[in-house]
């Protein structure tokens, strides 16, 4: 296909002007609704290692269990040939992936590293210390915003700052 | 001159297209027609105060120069035809010195009314008006009156909000207040028992709950009430009730955050450690604040 034949499908096809900026509409997840974030967990297990005990123990364990409560995850179980790693592999809906290595860990350590990718989100780890309240995109105050023109007088008349 | 008092049609005219807001019941009535500049004598335009615009300042500075020009010259001035009276003349401008300029409705203010100087706005004073919880409104406007009863505060927020904008809602989570709208992700330190991302939780101890200009407000509220108040003493704390409003939060996630290291020392002794930690965090969506009628009380 020739380039300007190829170019003039492309723009037939454009039906937003480039260049432009357009409103766009953004999700806020949970309000009203919610979708877990973690799409897809895979459990690389091997057969024969002694440092996968506690992973094949709670393959045997409660991990059906924890599948079954949580039917809006894939789960994937694997085995590794050939010196693998026991590996948890969490896939989020933001396209970011959290592994976590589970060799040497027990049972029930391996259990709260299932609880840790279950309940995350996938976004990057970063410092939440002084991110206490993220408001909506595109939200105002209720109150509004105070401005010294339009606060109250005072006694002298003069306005307050 | 300040930006409330008198405003001449030309600079409200200039304000206007500006959009900056002028209330109609501020301005002064259209008068007359402003005499001729250059048959009166001029007075020097005071200097520009707080609340003059920029264009306000530089039109009063253009006249002041064309006056001064005058005053300096009188046999030239009436040769020379001043600034303002060609502008008075010229037709294209006739309409907008007749009628005064509407306040642009359209445009979303985000700023509260213009307070008029001859009233105060009333502070927020409480009114116990049944035995559960004091309600009280503050408004701006010194006509509005007390509401009455609790279902008539109610309607008084519904009229300036919905559950999803508008609205706000003081609430109390453990030992800590929060200031709540409407889709706000709030981080809290991880929130004990662990409950699964999804789960929606009843926010139940609302201090207040308020829109723009009204708000319905517990004595609980205050810094004074709430530093007697023990947390695990739930019945003590009066809060606004569920019957009023009602705000849910959904669990977003549970997350550690990045590791903080903290390295103690002191000299001299060899003591030397290095304290590691990832702190936890759980992420809250709050949900549409729902206001009720009142319980019927």
């Amino acid at each position: 296909m020739s380039d300007s034949l190829h170019r003039s499908i492309i723009d037939t096809m454009r039906v937003l002007p480039k260049n432009k900026l357009f409103a766009k509409t953004q999700t806020i997840p949970g309000y009203g609704h919610f979708l877990t974030p973690l799409r897809k967990l895979i459990l690389d297990y091997s057969d024969w290692s002694p440092v996968h005990d506690g992973l094949r123990s709670y393959l045997k364990g409660p991990f059906v269990k924890v599948a079954q409560a949580n039917p809006d995850v894939e789960f994937v179980v694997r085995m590794v040939h050939r010196n693998g790693n026991g590996l948890l592999r969490g896939h989020y809906v933001n396209g970011r992936d959290k592994v976590i290595c589970v060799n040497k860990l027990t049972q029930s350590e391996v259990a709260k590293k299932v609880d840790i990718l279950l309940n995350a989100s996938g976004l990057q780890i970063r410092s939440m210390k002084n991110l206490q309240l993220q408001h909506a995109p595109g939200a105002e105050s209720a109150r509004g915003i105070w401005s010294s023109l339009h606060a109250a007088k005072g006694s002298a008349g003069a306005f307050k700052i | 001159m300040s930006l409330r008092t008198s405003l001449r049609p030309a600079l409200r005219a200039q304000l206007s297209r500006a959009f900056i807001h002028t209330s109609p019941a501020l301005d002064p009535a259209p008068g007359p027609p402003l005499p001729d500049i250059a048959a009166t004598s001029v007075t020097a335009s005071p200097p520009s105060t707080i609340g003059e615009s920029s264009v306000d300042a530089q039109a009063s500075s253009c006249s002041s120069s064309a006056s001064s020009s005058s005053t300096v010259s009188s046999a030239t001035a009436a040769a020379r035809k001043p600034r303002l009276t060609q502008f008075r003349a010229d037709p294209k401008y006739a309409k907008l010195l007749s009628t005064p300029p509407k306040p642009i409705a359209s445009l979303p203010s985000h700023l509260p009314p213009l307070i008029s100087e001859s009233s105060s706005p009333s502070p927020s004073s409480s009114s116990s008006s049944s035995s559960s919880s004091s309600s009280s409104s503050s408004s701006h406007t010194s006509s509005t009156a007390l509401p009455k009863s609790i279902p008539s505060a109610i309607s008084l927020l519904k009229s300036q909000s919905t559950p999803s904008t508008g609205i706000y809602v003081l609430a109390r989570l453990h030992t800590r207040t929060y200031l709540l709208h409407p889709r706000d992700i709030l981080t809290l330190p991880t929130l004990k028992p662990v409950k699964r991302p999804g789960t929606t939780l009843s926010l139940t101890r609302i201090l207040e709950v308020g829109s723009r200009d009204y708000a319905i407000r517990s004595p609980s509220a205050d810094a004074k009430v709430l530093r007697k108040y023990m947390d695990y003493d739930a019945r003590s704390l009066e809060t606004v009730p569920m019957s009023i409003a009602k705000v849910q939060v959904t669990v977003l996630e549970h997350t550690r955050g990045v590791m903080m290291t903290r390295f103690k020392y002191k000299r001299r002794g060899g003591f030397r450690k290095t304290i590691r930690r990832k702190p936890g965090w759980t992420r809250l969506r709050v949900g549409d604040i729902i206001l009720g009628d009142g319980g019927q009380a």
